[in-house]
């Protein structure tokens, strides 16, 4: 298979991935704020012989603390691993799968983070692929476990089932159209979140969101990913009626929009991240409304939107780059997919 | 409100928790509880670290922000002359601080660390804070029970437990419907898996 964002299910709805993350421990061992650095390094080799037991041709191991600067921000702007797990000073360990899809933490906030990613809507085959490593991995290590509280985790936000399950989502109509502060209290209720993916408040970069469960007691698996699944549904159905409503009251407006934003992407010599990610959004959305009439660039737009970030373009590069720098560099980069 | 000790002020510190058993409240204004935690700084056996993490616990909705600053002013105005408490506000007052789990026996966390950081540090520290966490769970999930996936090694265990809270709703439901033979047979079968668990 290929890295989920190369497939081009990430590019057909409003749903681009479907993600879910296990959070285990190994009983014998103290949480990470009271590990001693000796007991890391025990805790991640014998986890790291557990996983590879379980998966050893699936797997290979990254000593992602050696890498340099550039290549820990490609891995964190891919969502691999978390901003947190490179600022840890104890022993931790990274594997992952050949096309990038599954990966495991060690020695993160818990001693084993499970994540298993899908491009499109599918969640129950990024669970039923988490939940695959989950049971091999525990043939050979015992997890902290409680009959009543279920999995015991470092934060109490996370015991019972240790699940937290996502979808990314496009939403550029609906946050245009006021309608998702209207639905933020619901899906709250429920104990669903919805933020934006790149930067926080109402309008984050590229329109691009990330729902998922909060709760992770009282409820199965199955019945966490069904929730979050009728929840995300109902959202996608009110981007598709905003978007419907924005193509019949406002077609030639919103045509002009989305052609200029193809230009600006096809021509400029400047670019930043915001004004990139905003365009290459708009340009998702004339693909989705069928309304721009130009071939698909060979990427898809997520991807794009990744490899604009500073740590794709400075590795495209091959050198550490300033700011101005990088506008320049991703002007030229998307240049190149576009015109 | 006003405070309970000096029922002349309007209250803004509020204390909250267990007293003999039962649920106690405490609504102080910024003097009197000034006054309070003086006295219990220099009454109290244990320090003033642990009071300040434990004061409110996880069940208390009320500001701890409040609480946290009424301590630590009193701990700047030390010195000053404390007001003199009503000896029964001030016995509860006691009481209530009196409530609060001791750190963790297996890796030492404190429920103040645990409430700075919001992680804990052990399988161990589901046990040292039961009440506490169960009212975190029931507050921020809505649930304190595992309904998921669970280990196979952990199985007939979770299995049993399931069994039993599925014959409890049935018992109950008997009960309601005055089915008492039902309910009777309903509870010989909790208590078989219950002894031989
Ligand atoms: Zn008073
Ligand atoms: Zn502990």
């Amino acid at each position: 298979m290929t890295p989920w964002y190369q497939d081009s299910q990430s590019d057909q709805s409003q749903i681009l991935s479907s993600r879910v993350r296990l959070a285990r421990n190994i009983k014998k061992y103290r949480f990470g704020q009271k590990l001693t650095p000796e007991d890391a390094s025990l805790m991640v080799q014998e986890a790291q012989d557990a996983v590879s037991r379980a998966g050893a041709r699936m797997f290979h191991q990254m000593d992602i603390t050696a890498l340099g600067e550039t290549e820990q921000k490609v891995f964190i702007e891919k969502h691999i691993v978390s901003p947190e797990f490179l600022k840890g000073t104890l022993p931790q360990s990274l594997l992952i799968s050949d096309d990038q899809n599954i990966s495991v933490m060690l020695n993160e906030e818990d001693h084993i983070r499970i994540q298993s990613v899908q491009p499109g809507d599918m969640l129950a085959q990024a669970l039923e692929k988490a939940n695959q490593i989950d049971d091999l991995i525990e043939e050979s290590v015992e997890f902290a476990f409680h009959p009543e509280f279920g999995y015991l985790t470092a934060c109490p936000t996370n015991t019972g089932t240790g699940l937290r399950a996502s979808f990314m989502i496009h939403l550029p109509c609906l946050e245009r159209s006021d309608g998702l502060k209207k639905l933020l209290p619901t899906i709250n209720r429920v104990g669903i979140t919805l933020r934006g993916l790149y930067g926080e408040g109402t309008a984050p970069m590229g329109s691009i969101y990330q729902i998922s469960n909060q709760t992770t007691l009282g409820k199965s698996e199955e019945e966490i990913i069904q929730g979050l699944q009728n929840v995300t549904n109902t959202v996608i159905e009110k981007e598709k009626s905003a978007m419907d409503k924005l193509m019949s009251a406002h077609r030639d407006d919103t045509e002009n929009t989305i052609y200029r934003a193809y230009g600006t992407l096809a021509y400029s010599r400047k670019m930043t991240a915001k004004e990139a990610m905003d365009m290459l959004s708009l340009v998702r959305l004339g693909y989705m409304a069928d309304l721009l009439d130009k071939p698909k660039p060979i990427k898809q737009i997520y991807q794009i939107m990744m490899e604009i970030q500073p740590g794709h373009l400075m590795r495209l590069a091959g050198r550490e780059m300033n700011e101005a720098e990088r506008d320049s560099a991703r002007a030229k980069y998307l240049r190149e997919i576009f015109s | 409100m006003l405070c309970d000790n000096c029922k002349k002020n309007p209250s803004t510190v509020h204390l909250k928790g267990i007293t003999n058993g039962m649920k106690a409240e405490l609504h102080l204004c910024q003097e009197c509880s000034n006054g309070m935690a003086n006295i219990v700084n220099m009454e109290m056996p244990f320090n003033l670290e642990n009071i300040l993490g434990n004061l409110g616990g996880a069940d208390s909705p009320i500001s701890l922000e409040n609480i946290f600053k009424g301590i630590l002013d009193s701990v700047q105005s030390m010195g000053q002359g404390p007001q003199l408490p009503n000896a029964q506000i001030n016995s509860q007052f006691k009481q209530i601080l009196r409530n609060i789990p001791g750190p963790c026996g297996v890796c030492g966390l404190s429920y103040d660390q645990f409430k700075t950081t919001g992680k804990l540090g052990c399988e161990g520290c589901y046990q040292s804070f039961p009440k506490e966490i169960v009212a975190l769970f029931k507050n921020v999930q809505n649930s304190s029970r595992h309904e998921g996936k669970y280990p196979k090694r952990s199985g007939a265990q979770i299995l049993q437990r399931r069994e039993v809270d599925k014959l409890r709703t049935n018992l109950q439901q008997a009960v309601d419907e005055e089915n008492y033979e039902e309910a009777a047979r309903i509870r010989d079968q909790i208590r078989s898996l219950e002894v031989s668990s």
